[in-house]
C-alpha cells in the first residue's frame, strides 16, 4: 500500500495547529499555576527541601545499586565471552549487547549520582554542625562513584577489546573517545554517527520542553536566571557544534 | 534497495572465519557478519577490497534486486 504524502500546505497547517495547541496548553497551565500560586509554591518548596534532605542518601544508594548491577552484567558478560568459540556470531552479539547495557548502566549511575550529590551540596550555604555531616555522605558517594565506575568502565572496555582485538584506546587517556573512533570501521562509525544524531534530535526536543517547563514554574517560584542560562548554554553549544562540524565536512 | 551477497560462500572457499576475513579487508568481524546477513551494505571501497581478497569481481559477490514497490512508483 502506498503511503499518502501530505501536501506542503497541509504540513504547514498541521505545524501551525501544533504551535497553537502548545500555546493554549502552556497558557492554561500557567494560568492554573498563577491562580494557585501559593499552593504550588508551597508544594514545590516542600519537594525541594525533601529532595535536598534525602539526596545525600539517595546518591549513596544509587552508587551501590548501579555498581552492583554493572558488575553483575560484567561478570556474566565476561563468563560468556570466555566461552565463545570464535564463530557463533549470534552468541557474541548477545555478549556485546550485555556489555553495552553495562556501559549504559555506568553512565546513567554516574549522571544520577552527580546530580543528587550536587543537590546535597546546594545546602552548603546553610552551614551548621548537622549540615556538615550531610555534606560528607554525598561527597563520599561522588568520589566513590567516580573511582568504582571509572574502574569498572575500563574493565568493560578491556573486555570489548579482547573480543574485538582491532579496537584501541585507554579509558584513562583524555583522547580515548577519538582513539576508539579511529579504530572503528565504516560500519561501526555509521552506527555511532546515527546514534549521535538520534541523541541530537532527542536533546533538541528536550531543550524547549525544559525551557517551557522552567518558564511555567517561574510563575510560582522565584528560580532566578541560572536555569535559563544553563539551558541556553547547553542548547547553543549543541546546535553550534553541529553546524560547525557540518560546515567543516561540506568544505572538505 | 536490498543488497544481496555471496560473501559467506566465498569466505568458505578461502577457508577463513569472519574474524580472519575482517583482518584481510581491514574491518571488524561484526561488519563481515552484518554484510553476510544483508544487514549492512559496504561502501564501494570495502566491496572492492572484499572482491580482490576473494579473487572475484564485485558483481560476482554482490548484487541487488529492485524493490517491487519502488518499481510500481516509477
Amino acid at each position: 500500500m502506498k503511503k499518502r504524502k501530505n501536501s506542503p500546505r497541509k504540513t504547514m497547517l498541521l505545524f501551525l495547529l501544533f504551535l497553537a495547541c502548545s500555546m493554549v496548553v502552556g497558557g492554561l497551565v500557567g494560568s492554573m499555576i498563577s491562580i494557585q500560586q501559593s499552593t504550588v509554591r508551597e508544594v514545590l518548596e516542600f519537594l525541594g527541601r525533601q529532595a535536598i534532605h534525602y539526596s545525600g542518601g539517595a546518591a549513596a544508594a544509587v552508587t551501590v545499586a548501579g555498581f552492583a548491577v554493572a558488575i553483575a552484567i560484567y561478570r556474566r558478560g565476561r563468563k560468556m565471552a570466555m566461552q565463545w568459540d570464535g564463530e557463533d556470531e549470534v552468541y557474541i552479539e548477545e555478549v556485546e549487547e550485555r556489555l553495552r547495557m553495562g556501559l549504559m548502566t555506568i553512565s546513567v549511575t554516574m549522571i544520577l549520582v552527580f546530580c543528587l550529590s550536587a543537590m546535597a551540596f546546594s545546602q552548603i550555604s546553610n552551614l551548621t554542625e548537622e549540615t556538615w555531616q550531610r555534606i560528607l555522605w554525598p561527597l563520599f558517594s561522588m568520589m566513590a562513584t567516580m573511582v568504582l565506575l571509572v574502574t569498572l568502565e575500563r574493565k568493560f572496555v578491556e573486555l570489548e577489546k579482547q573480543i574485538n582485538p582491532e579496537k584501541r584506546g585507554d579509558t584513562f587517556d583524555f583522547r580515548f573517545k577519538k582513539t576508539w573512533l579511529e579504530s572503528c570501521d565504516e560500519q561501526e562509525r555509521a552506527i555511532i554517527y546515527k546514534s549521535s544524531y538520534r541523541a541530537f534530535q532527542a536533546a533538541q526536543t528536550a531543550y524547549p520542553i525544559c525551557w517551557g517547563g522552567v518558564m511555567i514554574l517561574s510563575i510560582a517560584v522565584d528560580i532566578g536566571v541560572v536555569p535559563y542560562v544553563v539551558i541556553g548554554v547547553l542548547w547553543l553549544t549543541q546546535i553550534l557544534a553541529y553546524y560547525a562540524e557540518a560546515s567543516k565536512k561540506h568544505r572538505r | 534497495m536490498p543488497l544481496y551477497n555471496r560473501l559467506k560462500e566465498f569466505r568458505a572457499r578461502l577457508g577463513v572465519n569472519q574474524q580472519e576475513m575482517g583482518k584481510l579487508v581491514g574491518v571488524s568481524r561484526q561488519t563481515i557478519s552484518l554484510i553476510e546477513r544483508g544487514d549492512y551494505s559496504p561502501s564501494i571501497t570495502l566491496a572492492l577490497k572484499i572482491a580482490r581478497r576473494c579473487g572475484a569481481s564485485v558483481e560476482e559477490i554482490f548484487w541487488y534486486e529492485e524493490d517491487p514497490d519502488e518499481e510500481e512508483e516509477e
